[in-house]
């Protein structure tokens, strides 16, 4: 049997990785928040850049961690389900179809392959999801009240921390809107909510 | 009732989550390159 091998575009994620833990420049044409993630929970796992990325199939000698290196996507691919399932309530979805919605995620193909290897798609994927969370579960208060503001903050969060992982994530700045220009989920979280309608429960 | 069922959901996907993404994640029959020319085709550095 084969042993532990750099797999698609951990190619180009590894040797990043490497780089900011040598201190070695290289460059990318995408925002550092997702390699500076994987980057971070490498270290913490105590990866010291020394494996070989150049070439997709290179062997991973059992002393590296992998864990490391691929945990943190993991733990994004992970965090994506319940998510997903709190975006699709807030959306006013029921119950049964919000699982549904969820288990697209959990068992979809692509998701778990870009989940559990060196990729920085996780990132973005929870970053523009957590955009709309934010967006849809903030529609449900008063404009401007208390928990409307900490719903649109996340959101925020959401757009910045998309943009910052890759520059495909634009389109979680564009579901929002510009200033003055309100996108899909900015018009709807400015959207007075319906207080006439049974209220569903919403993550805090 | 301690959870509401929106909240047994939240607990049971996280968990299924990290089940679906953890296990395995450092075992070779999951990781190894199986075609790596192919492979090396669908890279962003082959394409441009």
């Amino acid at each position: 049997m084969a042993g532990l091998q750099v797999v698609f575009d951990e190619y180009h994620f590894g040797k990043f990785v490497n780089g900011y833990i040598t201190g070695e420049y290289f460059f990318d044409i995408h925002p550092p928040l997702g390699k500076l993630l994987l980057c971070l929970v490498a270290w913490l796992g105590g990866y010291d850049g020394s494996q070989s990325w150049d070439k997709i199939g290179v062997d991973i000698p059992p002393e590296v961690n992998l864990l490391a290196l691929r945990g943190a996507p993991a733990l994004q691919g992970a965090l994506l389900v319940p998510l997903m399932f709190a975006t699709a309530r807030a959306l006013g979805i029921s119950t049964p179809g919000a699982l549904l919605t969820a288990c697209g995620v959990l068992l979809d193909g692509c998701f778990l392959v870009e989940s559990r290897f060196v990729l920085t798609d996780a990132t973005l994927l929870l970053c523009i999801v957590l955009q709309v969370w934010g967006c849809a579960s903030a529609a449900k208060h008063p404009p401007l009240s208390a928990a409307w503001l900490r719903r649109t903050l996340v959101g925020g969060l959401g757009v910045a921390g998309a943009l910052c992982t890759k520059w495909t994530g634009v389109s979680a700045l564009a579901m929002a809107g510009g200033p003055g220009d309100g996108g899909p989920t900015l018009t709807l979280a400015l959207t007075e909510p319906d207080l006439t309608r049974t209220p569903t429960p919403t993550p805090t | 009732m301690p959870f509401t069922s929106d909240e047994a959901c939240y607990v049971c996907l996280f968990v299924l989550g990290i089940l679906t993404r953890f296990v395995m994640l450092n075992h070779p029959r999951q990781a190894r390159g199986t075609a790596p020319r192919t492979q090396e085709a669908l890279t962003g550095a082959a394409l441009t």
